[in-house]
């Protein structure tokens, strides 16, 4: 499935993981794959993902063996993927709530992860130090709180990138 | 304190259904099971995103201790949180090329 695949070795004109055009604060969906849609619509504009409805059957392929809502409302579709050109990480906030299967129920925070299928276990590591961050309310609240698009990416990029 | 050391089975590690499986069991368990690894924080194996947090790789030892229980209850938990952790749940990852 990876032949052909180029090695994804990060450099530094590589685009960032997360940008103000990859984060929606007013996300809407009447449920997790209308979400994710619109999620997905921001990655397909930014020609990181080549195709939509592929990139949506690897994420329900991936949600069928782990639910991706997490407990205190959060959603975290992922996967790796054919149809992926750049390790990203969109976020949306949905402040209606979304159901994505957790048992303590709807997700407002979704943070949408898109890896290339070549990539390694890069997006491992940006799913871990991101539940990482996830556990702790001030991080969760400073998400909720966040005035802009460019707000979230600083975060982002302080508290789960180190950047 | 009953604990246990478990090599990590899944190639994939303690992510995605792996992770989901340890979580499922941890909440089954009578008393409270943390995991970790060596000289890092101990967390709620209760706790996907806690779970997931711990990035543990396919091979990586990790910690489980019962929290403040002995005996045959707290042996029995581990045993069952170590089974789930040094099995190969693989098979079922699709993704993972």
């Amino acid at each position: 499935m990876t032949t052909g695949f180029p090695p994804t070795t990060p450099s530094p004109s590589a685009p960032a993981l997360i940008t103000a055009d990859l984060v929606d604060l007013d996300l809407t969906g009447a449920d997790r794959h209308e979400a994710t849609g619109s999620l997905l619509a921001r990655l397909v504009k930014q020609g990181r993902v080549t195709d939509a409805e592929g990139f949506l059957a690897d994420v329900r392929a991936r949600e069928e063996q782990m639910p991706t809502g997490i407990e205190g409302g959060i959603g975290i579709p992922h996967a790796r993927s054919e149809h992926v050109t750049e390790p990203t990480l969109a976020f949306g906030r949905c402040t209606a709530g979304v159901d994505f299967g957790a048992a303590d129920g709807p997700a407002d925070l979704i943070f949408l992860i898109a890896a290339p299928a070549g990539g390694g276990q890069e997006h491992m590591k940006v799913l871990s130090s991101l539940a990482r961050r996830l556990v702790h309310q001030s991080f969760r609240d400073a998400l909720r709180a966040a005035s802009s698009p460019d707000a979230v990416v600083e975060l982002v990029q302080k508290e789960v990138l180190g950047r | 304190m009953a604990q246990r050391r478990v090599v990590v089975g899944s190639s994939v590690g303690l992510h995605s259904r792996p992770a989901a499986l340890l979580v499922q069991a941890a909440a089954r368990q009578p008393v409270p099971i943390s995991i970790g690894k060596d000289g890092e924080e101990f967390v709620d194996a209760r706790s996907i995103l806690s779970v997931i947090g711990l990035d543990a790789r396919g091979g990586d030892e990790v910690v489980l201790r019962a929290e403040g229980a002995e005996g045959s209850d707290a042996e029995a938990a581990l045993d069952e949180l170590v089974a789930v952790i040094a099995a190969n749940h693989d098979s079922g990852e699709l993704n993972s090329a």
